[in-house]
């Protein structure tokens, strides 16, 4: 344990490393303030930016942006009353009756610094939980790969869409997607019409711009601002330090909520948003005083910021140690991962030991810079929010079609990228999920190979449910497949009951 | 109706790529599975639950269909009455034509030329009317992508054709 810590260590003491998780800690506030552009969206732009870093720098920068942009997305809930993250929706609730009181910079102050804590305590989390996870996985066969893989789809699709024939038709798409080109587990060319370009198969960088980043593009260019938002009182935006001390007399919510974060976090297709509304609604039920709850108090902030953030170092463990990503996010670091020529999972850890703690390294100092540029720079922040949208707009695009160009130099990328920014348009405006779309081509070639060569060893399909572990699995998908409908029964018995 | 031709069109495309999955050629080595059996297996369920999506749109009830829309709606503006914002349909598919122009564009005359350009455009359509910025804001963006892109990254930008790959030549 000693020798990787010291890994982590000498990874973040190197000056350009150091160089690049400042740079992602800068873009990562820049993305999480400005609303719409989500951080699924922002790390998606930024991906093939860091094609040109080592494996280690790029994920570490990605990481940066995942962690500061979710805290980030505070400063408009604060500011404006618009959430720049769903999972800031919370925050809002009591940041901007706050920021109306003119303590704005209080309430930012008390949301960053919530929010670095969170994720330096998910950091430690995920350096202790994830090489744990990881040495247990060793045992995985191709059984359990595959039971996994199905896992991460059933409840990603369960649970991302309102409905689950539109989640299903979402990740089917994926997965016939990642069936073009030529297959490696059987040789033959499967949906290429003899295109050279789709024998290789459609890169994951292009679908996740186009899906992600061009989409936003799209929505963006078909929204116009008709008036200037309620702005909070306080003119001159200034983070207040003296917040910190505040923090003392929230230990029992911190850890409540830190806790939620990080477990809700390790759950396939929750995340951040889903983590910030238990903890603030536990913060409420735990409050003595639950009526002050909405009307601008520290702890109606600070819960739903620990929360959020400690939600993506609890994302990270399952996407770096199984392979299976725990959401959006993390869905786009693994592409990265993949890009790089890497696969995530257990053999990760034994294989490329120093890019995982130097990984974990950086991700931990990515969430200490924040409280440093989340109470310096804010004001500088806040300004970018003045930008033009147009301007902001037309950046968002050059920057998917450059990221897109750039992967194999060729358009023909590029108008994959366009063609998918369509697709995720179209399917987004009527209310069929992105995010089991990508995971599904990102999944998808893991479970087909782990089926056919689970079926070449055991010489049969019955070991993929007899084994425990994969047993276990499937029987866990199939239950979170159907959890909404056994949900929807309860509830619609429920009902009844009452009436 | 959006909806039910998304549907429709799934429908159809599931059924057409589930013929081509069946004529996939058998593997090299012997497997108990064969190249068909995945997009097989997603393109059939994908056809079954886009047929049960477009039953379901054409079960709904005008005033079914009219509520639930109303009730989307009512949502929909809520949340950009609260950001300050409304939708304009024909920016956006003026955003969808300019950015397929653009890619078409940029393959003949380059990233150097073809970006400030439509960038002068785009912002002009969109109600921007700030003359210096108008200028200044293009060129400062190429300056800061040429920057980030080709010095600090090494990710290749499109040099066009002729001429115009001439001048990207002298300068990326």
């Amino acid at each position: 344990m000693f020798d990787n810590l010291l890994i982590a260590a000498s990874f973040v003491a190197d000056p350009f490393n150091l160089f690049v998780i400042v740079c992602g800690v800068f873009l990562g506030i820049i993305i999480g303030a400005l609303p719409g552009l989500g951080t699924a969206a922002g790390v998606a732009i930024m991906l093939p930016i860091t094609l040109a870093l080592e494996p280690a720098q790029a994920i570490v920068m990605l990481g940066a942006i995942y962690a500061a942009g979710t805290a980030a997305g505070a400063i408009t809930s604060i500011l404006f009353r618009i959430p720049g993250e769903a999972q800031s929706a919370m925050t809002m609730l009591d940041g901007f009756p706050m920021a109306k009181r003119g303590e704005a910079g209080r309430a930012l102050g008390l949301a960053m610094t919530a929010s670095a804590i969170g994720g330096v305590f998910s950091a430690i989390a995920l350096m202790f939980f994830a090489p744990m996870l990881a040495k247990w996985a060793l045992r995985f066969g191709q059984a359990e790969y595959f039971a996994l893989a199905l896992f991460g789809l059933s409840t990603v699709t369960s649970l991302a869409a309102k409905s689950l024939v539109k989640g299903i038709i979402s990740t089917m798409i994926g997965l016939f997607l990642c069936t073009v080109g030529t297959s490696d587990v059987f040789g033959v060319e499967r949906f290429t019409f003899n295109n050279d370009h789709l024998r290789y198969g459609i890169s994951y960088i292009p679908v996740i711009v186009g899906v992600f980043g061009m989409s936003e593009f799209l929505r963006n260019a078909g929204t116009v601002v008709v008036r200037k938002q309620e702005v909070a009182k306080d003119g001159a935006v200034k983070t207040q330090f003296g917040v910190i001390k505040e923090f003392l007399h929230m230990k029992a919510l911190m850890v409540r909520s830190v806790i939620i974060g990080v477990v809700v976090g390790v759950l396939p297709g929750t995340g951040g948003t889903t983590s910030s509304v238990i903890a603030y609604n536990e913060a409420v039920r735990w409050s003595k005083h639950p009526e002050k709850f909405g009307t601008g108090i520290d702890e109606g902030i600070a819960a739903p910021e620990f929360a959020n953030n400690s939600a993506c170092g609890g994302a990270l463990v399952p996407t770096l140690t199984l392979g299976i990503p725990g959401s959006s996010t993390t869905a786009v670091i693994m592409a990265a991962l993949m890009s790089h020529g890497l696969t995530p999972g257990p053999n990760l850890f034994v294989q490329n030991k120093d890019l995982v703690w130097g990984v974990f390294g950086g991700y931990l100092m990515a969430n200490v810079l924040m409280i440093l540029g989340g109470l310096c720079g804010i004001w500088m922040f806040a300004k970018i929010l003045r930008v033009p949208r147009s301007i902001l707009n037309w950046v968002i695009f050059i920057l998917c079609v450059v990221g897109s160009f750039g992967v194999n130099s060729n358009l023909q990328d590029v108008w994959i990228m366009f063609g998918f920014g369509l697709l995720g348009y179209v399917m987004e405006k009527y209310g069929y999920p992105l995010v089991p779309l990508v995971l599904a081509i990102i999944l998808g070639p893991i479970a087909e190979a782990a089926l056919v060569k689970g079926t070449m060893v055991y010489g049969s399909l019955w070991p993929f449910i007899t084994r425990p572990i994969s047993g276990t699995l499937l029987g866990l998908s199939v239950l979170s497949m159907f959890f909404p409908l056994i949900r929807n029964c309860f509830e619609k018995k429920k009902k009844s009951k009452t009436t | 109706m959006g909806e039910r031709l998304l549907t429709g069109f799934l429908i159809v495309f599931s059924a057409v790529f589930f013929g081509l999955a069946m004529q996939i050629a058998p593997p090299r080595v012997e497997t108990a599975l064969v190249g068909s059996f995945w997009p097989g297996m997603a393109l059939t369920i994908l056809f079954v639950c886009a047929l049960i999506e477009f039953i379901r749109q054409l079960r709904q009830t005008k005033e079914e269909r009219a509520a639930k829309e109303t009730e989307d709606n009512r949502k929909k503006r809520a949340l950009q009455e609260a950001m300050g914002e409304a939708d304009n349909n024909k920016l956006l598919i003026f955003g969808g034509f300019i950015a397929f122009f653009y890619i078409i564009v940029v393959d003949y005359v380059g990233f150097l030329v073809a970006t400030p350009v439509f960038m002068g455009i785009y912002l002009y359509v969109t109600g921007y009317r700030h003359k210096v910025m108008m200028i200044v804001a293009p060129i400062l963006a190429i300056a800061v992508f040429l920057l980030l892109f080709v010095v600090a990254t090494y990710i290749p930008l499109p040099r066009g054709i002729g001429i115009f790959k001439d001048i990207s030549v002298l300068i990326y």
